[in-house]
């Protein structure tokens, strides 16, 4: 027990100890951060993934799909009572042209069944006009205050609306001057003169002290608050005015003011479409008046509107991919909708794959289409390259489905109606292990299925998890993290070899006390645990250190980084290219304890070598001299 | 008082090896201190005087005799016990509870304080959990230690803020606190001025006289050997007896 009585006064009374519990803490820290920021993105990419796949997908390997996919889906359902739902999807390769906009770009059709893919994945919630539009305006609702009645709410959101106007008439000015390089220093505010006047007033009086009594110390911690308190002061207060030319801050502002004035008008829209004189007394009862309950691709009446005729209105809707460049994104990753496409013309043009697998060029299928609405799933590749159509329109223009005029009974020219993927729901899709079995059953189902019928033109099918779908992808993703904890155990390597080197400095510099502790009766292993026990305390300190820093700093990432946005004007996560609109601020506590548990683990056995050579030193040679 | 010596060394050689050269320091040495005795080493220096003191404190190990012209005699020996065939444990709770050394440089721990020095030596004895219950009736014996020597006014200084003699007062505090059989001193006054060098001669003798405390003291200077109940002379490795 002396040992840690001894260790306790090292640890107070000797300076040193600062340097190897400061090189645990930064190490421990940034592991922390760094690991967090990987894992979490991981994680949201796995999530994202499976949120958009569903559990389970079937598919073979051509575009020219597979046939007798509905039967499949019965005969699943039957004979598997784990499946929930599933959905058969086509995917089409081709080109959508924008008349309106003199714009095109290759694009992947999506063949679906809206409501059906709803049920198997989040369809239904990455949808923009049908279900994030409407849930933002019963938040905007909710946020006025309930019960209250339409009329009520409408009068609200007109105010708001008209506030968010003289917010944006506000941000406008100072955007476009900044651009034009017209803008001055803004004034100095009273809260500037808050930060200074301690600063200075603190500063004099050490000044004053340090003069008086003649101490250095003072003298220094006089000059040290001048500089840390000056060079915050001018980050936080003056660097924006030393910049004023720098537009960032003003675009920043102008496009914050630009999206809330859209939302806050979509927000009226829906006021309008409220029923009137109606009391409104929970959030549900506006999400079921508001929120369609079922995606389609239905055009509307009102999308007349936008057409010369009633005749050239398109019969069918399409959803694009978010991405797919209709909308400019800003720096927050909002889109910015200002320009809103209200059901407007997409010809879509469909490269054919014959079922022997061929591309069938001669034949290649255009329609009209009218968009009905966006799609954010948060991948990038599903956002910027889909367009959602009906599954049958899609089937028609890919040659996998025959025209309609054909009668199954013309056995020349009907063939049955072919798909490429059904995604599949379970029931309970939470377990990992259950979900491998049962693919694996259902692979062999689908085997059962089709021996017998034949399938001979077609490869055969394949029954995959949304995991194993993505692993390449996700391996890769992981790879880089397992590169990053290498990265980093190395790293760890150096927060040893420190506290090696400071262990070898402080044993040298013990080497009577150690002397001394023998010469009183302390054994070697005695010695040996006091700087053992040091080790393990600067490990436990310097790694608590780390973890509320580390903590702290994952946790406010998104704060962090929009702080430095503000004082400096830097963009570190652009939201316009990087997938997610928030850099992942979760950490895995279990990680974390490892983490901690590794740090003290350094601290042992970096002074690991240093005790045992305190330990076996020659306490007579040591107490022999001064 | 029985006849077995509280330490006796017979025969015991000691040789340095520095590279190839080996000095031969302890050439043989046969010396017993008695319980209740106070015995001082001469010697001139580089005699050999402190590593006597650190072999017959079980510092440091005398040179094993060659393998077959060992003498069973041979050896430092406590109350009869052969150091040699102690085990580890045996010599450390000797060292720590039955002998007390005081050194010429005070050898205080700079980072403890006054009190906490003095102490440690109590808290090393204890069992590993139990340190601290059994330190704190011992707590009492430290303060009367350096209330006797004068130094309860400085507790909790620090020993770097502490003079010469009253460091070697806490030191001699420390070597007390287990209440030893046996007290070595290495010049304990070898570094303090006359005036002050007399003060803890006249603690140490105050310990003999008072508490029977058995001393071996090692001191170049005549009148300090003057004191004790007898003095040996080391010269060229060997005791010489007048
Ligand atoms: N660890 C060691 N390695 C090599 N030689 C040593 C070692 N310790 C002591 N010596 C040598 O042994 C001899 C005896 O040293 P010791 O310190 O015992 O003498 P001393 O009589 O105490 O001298 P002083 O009066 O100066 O203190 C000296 O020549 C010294 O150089
Ligand atoms: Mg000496």
């Amino acid at each position: 027990m002396y040992q840690i009585f001894l260790t306790l006064r090292y640890l107070t009374r000797k300076k040193i100890v600062i340097f190897p519990i400061l090189v645990v803490w930064l190490c421990l820290m940034m592991m922390i951060i760094v690991t967090s920021i990987m894992g979490g993105f991981v994680d949201r990419v796995r999530q994202t993934n499976r949120e958009l796949l569903g559990d389970i997908v079937i598919s073979n390997p051509t575009a020219a799909g597979w046939p007798y996919y509905e039967e499949l889906q019965d005969y699943l359902k039957k004979n598997v009572p784990e499946i929930e739902a599933s959905t058969p999807v086509v995917h089409a390769y081709g080109l959508m042209n924008l008349p309106n906009r003199g714009a095109n770009a290759p694009v992947q059709i999506v063949g679906i069944d809206p409501v059906g893919r709803s049920k198997v994945s989040k369809f239904r919630e990455n949808l923009f006009q049908q279900y994030k539009s409407p849930m933002n305006a019963v938040d905007d609702f909710v946020s006025f205050g309930l019960p209250k009645t339409s009329e009520e709410l409408q009068k609200a959101a007109t105010d708001a609306f008209e506030h968010a106007n003289q917010a944006i008439d506000a941000a406008e000015e100072p955007y476009l001057k900044a651009r034009m390089g017209l803008v001055e220093s803004p004034p100095l505010n009273a809260k500037s003169l808050f930060a200074i006047v301690p600063v200075v007033l603190f500063t004099g009086l050490l000044l004053l002290g340090a003069q008086k009594k003649r101490s250095f110390k003072l003298l220094v911690s006089a000059i040290v608050i001048l500089v840390v308190g000056g060079t915050t002061i001018t980050l936080i207060y003056f660097w924006p005015r030393i910049r004023p030319h720098d537009f960032r801050f003003t675009e920043d502002a102008y496009q914050q003011a630009k999206v809330n004035v859209d939302r806050a008008n979509r927000t009226y829209r829906f006021s309008i479409d409220l029923a009137p004189h109606q009391k409104w007394n929970s959030r549900q009862e506006l999400v079921d008046a508001l929120v369609p309950r079922q995606p389609t691709f239905t055009v509307p009446p009102e999308a007349a509107a936008r057409y010369d005729t009633p005749a050239a209105v398109p019969k069918n809707g399409c959803i694009v991919g978010v991405q797919v460049g209709l909308f400019p994104r800003d720096r927050r990753g909002n889109f910015d909708r200002t320009h809103r496409f209200d059901f407007e013309k997409a010809i879509i043009t469909v490269v054919p794959v014959t079922s022997k697998g061929g591309l069938n060029l001669g034949s290649a299928q255009s329609e009209v289409f009218a968009l009905v609405d966006d799609s954010y799933t948060g991948v990038y590749d599903v956002d910027s390259t889909y367009v959602y159509a009906p599954l049958e329109v899609v089937q028609s223009m890919a040659f996998m489905r025959p025209d309609p005029s054909i009668s199954p009974d013309d056995k020349q020219n009907w063939f049955p109606p072919r798909c490429n993927e059904v995604l599949i729901k379970l029931k309970n899709s939470n377990d990992p292990a259950g979900l491998e079995a049962l693919s694996n059953r259902i692979q062999n189902t689908v085997d059962e299925f089709f021996e017998k019928r034949t399938l001979e033109r077609f490869a055969p099918l394949q029954v995959e998890t949304w995991n194993q779908r993505q692993a390449k992808y996700l391996n890769a993703v992981e790879n880089e993290k397992v590169m990053q904890i290498f990265i980093l155990s190395l790293m760890s390597l150096v927060v040893l070899v420190v506290i090696y080197l400071i262990f070898h400095m402080i044993v040298r510099d013990k080497t009577r006390d150690i002397g001394i502790i023998k010469a009183i009766g302390g054994s070697e292993l005695g010695i040996c645990t006091i700087f053992l026990f040091y080790g393990l305390v600067i490990g436990a300190v310097g790694g608590a250190l780390g973890v509320i820093s580390g903590v702290a700093f994952v946790t406010h990432t998104n704060q962090i980084h929009e702080a430095i946005f503000q004082l400096t004007g830097i963009t570190i996560w652009d939201r316009s290219v990087y997938l997610f609109d928030r850099i992942p601020d979760t950490y895995n506590a279990f990680e974390v304890a490892r983490y901690y548990a590794v740090s003290m683990l350094a601290g042992v056995l970096g002074a690991l070598i240093p005790a045992m050579f305190a330990a076996r030193l020659d306490a007579a040679k040591a107490v022999r001299y001064e | 008082m029985n006849n077995t010596p509280l330490i006796q060394l017979r025969n015991v050689h000691r040789t340095y090896k520095i590279g190839p050269d080996e000095i031969h320091v302890l050439k043989g040495v046969n010396i017993a201190v008695r319980e209740g005795e106070f015995v001082a080493i001469m010697g001139a220096s580089g005699s050999g005087k402190s590593t006597l003191l650190h072999v017959a404190g079980a510092l440091e190990d005398p040179d094993y005799p060659p393998a077959g012209t060992a003498r069973p005699d041979d050896g430092v020996f406590f109350r009869d016990q052969a150091l040699h065939r102690m085990s580890l444990f045996a010599r450390h709770d000797l060292r720590n509870r039955h002998f007390g050394f005081v050194f010429q440089f005070y050898h205080l721990l700079p980072e403890l304080n006054v009190l906490e020095n003095v102490i440690l030596p109590a808290m090393v004895a204890a069992p590993f959990f139990m340190a601290f219950l059994r330190a704190r009736p011992r707590k009492k014996e430290a303060l009367e230690l350096l209330e006797a020597f004068g130094l309860s006014h400085r507790l909790t200084h620090r020993p770097n803020q502490l003079s010469g003699g009253e460091r070697q007062r806490v030191a001699i505090a420390r070597a007390l606190i287990n209440s030893p059989d046996l007290l070595l001193a290495d010049e304990p006054t070898g570094n303090l001025d006359a005036k002050t060098g007399q003060s803890i001669l006249d603690v140490l003798i105050n310990l003999h006289k008072t508490r029977g405390q058995s001393i071996l003291l090692v001191t170049h200077d005549p009148h300090v050997a003057a004191l004790a109940d007898r003095i040996v002379h080391l010269e060229d490795g060997r005791i010489k007896t007048p």
